[in-house]
């Protein structure tokens, strides 16, 4: 009744149980289901809560020298340059003299005041003082038309051009990165992006690593890997192990991709179709009708992002360093597990493998603002940080072939890797009582014994 | 002579600068239930790991069926560690089959058969249940089950009655004798409770320190442990009887039964020893020209007796 497996059919019926006790477990669900909800609960929160809730800022302007404000015929003032102040819903100025204190700003429903004064022209600054703090928007604005308005009494004060031509002349000078080769522009804001998705490939390395760990000390200290060993080989049944977590881990990015795509693309239509899109698009100044859910998300300083993801590169490149990278970390928890009879006294051993780790993430957040320094591009070659900082780099677009030396690289890596634990593994797994010694590791990684039948 | 399903000639193992096996040559026959016995650290595992794979001999040769030892002969063996246990998180019914189809089985097969034996050993209901809600007694029955779902002709038990109220051993220890009877398994049984040595097996062999020390039936190997030692009692002079003994035999043990009138009426328990070459019947018809013998009977020695004292002697 009974036909003998190959050693192939027999690592895919571990794969599979490894796969599906994993896969049908609640905690996974949950974490598969929660994941984008939580996600796309915070860009949508992170919407809401900075567009509506957002109160306007109405500004007392005291300009106690008139640099700015003439007085107007009812004892008023107005600004000398009233196009310097374009109109907004979420910010109004009114400008008088004197500077009004705490009780009447309050009473005339004024969140701030700006104290300008002759000093400003040399030192550029005044002060804002502030009932309620105005947003970071509104700030910039402010600060904005104050410039010009300054620059205007300025140019007419201190030379003898208009301010037309001013504007002719004055120059800002950016510089606007462009890749030679796949004419792509590229620009150090990408690079938190992708260290965005580098910290997501740190957890699920770290978190599918343990999961093998995890998953060897429960074979170990319940005693059954000597009948599995019965019939699997060590080599196979690691193999096996590895690779159904790892794909427990690709099921998981998958549906994370999925789900959030569907959330999104649901959370857009429910936005584009609500009243306060109606009302945001009236805020900005916008005919009604013309501005989408991408709209929104550009408007969002946290959120432009967003839309710069090459998806296809990044998930397609992430799925294939998190496969290699995973197996390679994996090959190493799964040692550590073999060595130890229950969890706690994995603590100490786990150092070593959480340093690199951490080592390439450090590198990975110094990447950001330099993407083609040397450190940046030698540790996406390193097998060791490579699937951490390569995910940097990646949306900033790199040359093919530093991928492909680099995914090659670690695949290499993570094979000698896997190869060398399974020779600890296969050793260590049967042990029991006492922990083998570094001595003992290295005599069975460089000379090992015959092992299994 | 029929093949023997295990035949090991000079096999040897050592880990480091322990020898856990020194050369051993051993057979067991098919349709026999074997007991591999020995103290702790005697290597009996080590023997066991080669059988079933796991490790390898360092030097010897270990033939299975009459072929060299290869992978794709476990598919025919089932091995119950003394060391086990289940996957927690899976269900009692997905991780028997999980063991029977890495072991090769076709899965409906494999269920079929699973209903049967969840009959047989009544542990129906248990089927979908979680594996951590399992009694220790009923987790050792799934596991048994696990070990011989396959059908294995060679079947390996490490401490099979471990953890089991008497009715439960009793339930496996009839499953064994029956896949033994019906279906010419060969039981290789490892174990430290004598009692199930006497009850099942027709031979052992006994391991010590690596080496084999005894081997046999096991009626024999009782037999030969006894070297002519007899059980008598007797009613007459006993200082007389004794002195005529002299050097014949060895009194291994005397004693008096309680309640005589007089020296002469007394019964005497002796325990003797014979030579080689004087027999019962010889010793017998010498004993009874000085005595009243009232009971003459060889004496059997138990197999733990047996156990202890071959291991002894062993034990420079």
């Amino acid at each position: 009744m009974t036909q003998p497996k190959s050693a192939i059919q027999i690592w895919a019926t571990v794969v599979r149980r490894e796969y599906v006790t994993r896969v049908r477990r609640r905690a996974f669900l949950v974490a598969t289901l929660l994941g984008p909800i939580l996600m796309v609960g915070l860009v949508a929160g992170l919407v809401l809560l900075t567009q509506s809730t957002e109160e306007p800022t109405k500004v007392w302007v005291a300009d106690h020298a008139g640099l700015l404000t003439a007085p107007a015929e009812s004892g008023q003032f107005i600004p000398t340059c009233p196009t310097c102040y374009p109109e907004r819903n979420m910010l109004t100025y009114r400008f008088g003299r004197d500077v009004k204190s705490r009780e009447e700003l309050e009473a005339e429903g004024f969140s701030c005041m700006v104290e300008l004064d002759d000093g400003i022209l040399q030192s550029e600054k005044a002060q804002l003082l502030h009932l309620a703090p105005p947003s970071g928007k509104a700030k910039r604005w402010m600060e904005r038309d104050f410039s010009q308005a300054l620059e205007r009494v300025k140019v007419r004060e201190q030379s003898d051009l208009d301010y037309e031509a001013y504007l002719g002349l004055k120059t800002d000078v950016t510089l606007v990165g462009l890749d030679m080769a796949t004419g792509e522009r590229k620009g150090a804001e990408r690079g938190a992006l992708g260290f965005a998705f580098s910290i997501f490939m740190l957890m699920f390395v770290l978190i599918y690593g343990m999961h093998v760990m995890r998953g060897v000390i429960e074979e170990k200290s319940n005693r059954i890997v000597e009948v599995v060993l019965s019939t699997v080989r060590p080599s196979t049944l690691l193999a096996g192990k590895i690779a159904g977590i790892g794909l427990v881990g690709l099921t998981q990015i998958l549906a994370w991709a999925v789900l959030n795509w569907i959330l999104f693309t649901a959370l857009g239509l429910v936005v584009e179709q609500s009243e306060w899109m109606e009302s945001w698009t009236a805020t900005q100044g916008m005919t009604a009708g013309t501005a989408d859910f991408a709209t929104v998300l550009a408007a969002q300083d946290e959120l432009a992002f967003l839309l710069d993801i090459q998806w296809g590169v990044m998930l397609g490149c992430g799925a294939v360093y998190f496969v290699l990278g995973y197996a390679m970390y994996g090959a190493f928890f799964a040692t550590i597990g073999a060595m130890v009879e229950q969890e706690s006294d994995a603590q100490y051993l786990l150092l070593p493998v959480m340093l690199p780790l951490m080592f390439s993430y450090f590198l990975a957040s110094l990447s950001i603002e330099s993407p083609e320094s040397t450190l940046a591009i030698v540790s996406s070659f390193v097998p060791f940080s490579s699937p951490i900082s390569m995910m940097v780099r990646l949306p900033m677009g790199v040359p093919w072939w530093h991928v492909a030396l680099s995914m090659a690289l670690l695949a290499v890596t993570a094979a000698l890797l896997v190869g060398l634990a399974a020779r600890v593994y296969r050793v260590a797994i049967l042990m029991y009582g006492k922990r083998p010694s570094f001595k003992e590791i290295l005599r069975w990684t460089l000379r090992p014994d015959q092992g299994a039948l | 002579m029929p093949t023997p399903v295990l035949y090991t000639q000079g096999v040897c193992k050592s880990f480091g600068d322990h020898v856990a096996l020194a050369p051993l040559d051993a057979e067991v026959q098919t349709g026999r239930i074997v007991g591999l016995l020995g103290p702790n650290g005697a290597g009996k595992t080590t023997l066991l790991r080669m059988v079933t794979g796991i490790t390898k001999p360092d030097r010897g040769e270990l033939r299975m069926w009459g072929q060299p030892h290869h992978r794709d002969l476990l598919t025919r063996m089932g091995y119950l560690p003394e060391e086990r246990g289940l996957y927690k998180s899976m269900r009692v019914a997905e991780q028997v089959l999980y063991f029977a189809t890495l072991r090769g089985m076709a899965r409906p097969d494999a269920e079929r058969e699973l209903k049967g034996w969840f009959e047989r050993l009544e542990v129906e209901g248990w089927w979908n249940r979680e594996v951590a809600d399992l009694s220790k007694g009923m987790a050792q029955k799934i596991q048994f089950i696990a070990t011989v779902l396959h059908r294995p002709e060679l079947l390996i038990l490490d401490e099979p009655f471990s953890g089991l109220d008497p009715i439960n051993a009793g339930l496996v220890r009839n499953e064994m004798l029956r896949l033994v009877k019906d279906h010419g398994t060969t039981l290789l049984l490892s174990t430290h409770d004598m009692g199930s040595v006497e009850a099942l097996c027709d031979e052992v062999i006994l391991l010590h320190k690596g080496q084999k020390v005894l081997a046999g039936a096991t009626d024999a190997v009782r037999e030969d442990a006894r070297k002519g030692r007899i059980r008598v009692a007797v009613r007459g002079n006993l200082m007389a009887f004794v002195a005529e003994l002299g050097a014949r035999a060895e009194l291994l043990s005397k004693s008096t039964r309680d309640g005589a009138a007089t020296a002469a009426e007394a019964i005497h328990d002796l325990e003797l020893s014979l030579p080689e070459g004087w027999g019962m019947p010889e010793f017998l018809s010498w004993a009874v020209q000085h005595v009243q013998v009232l009971e003459a009977v060889p004496l059997r020695l138990s197999m733990e007796e047996v156990f202890v004292q071959t291991v002894e002697s062993a034990t420079p």
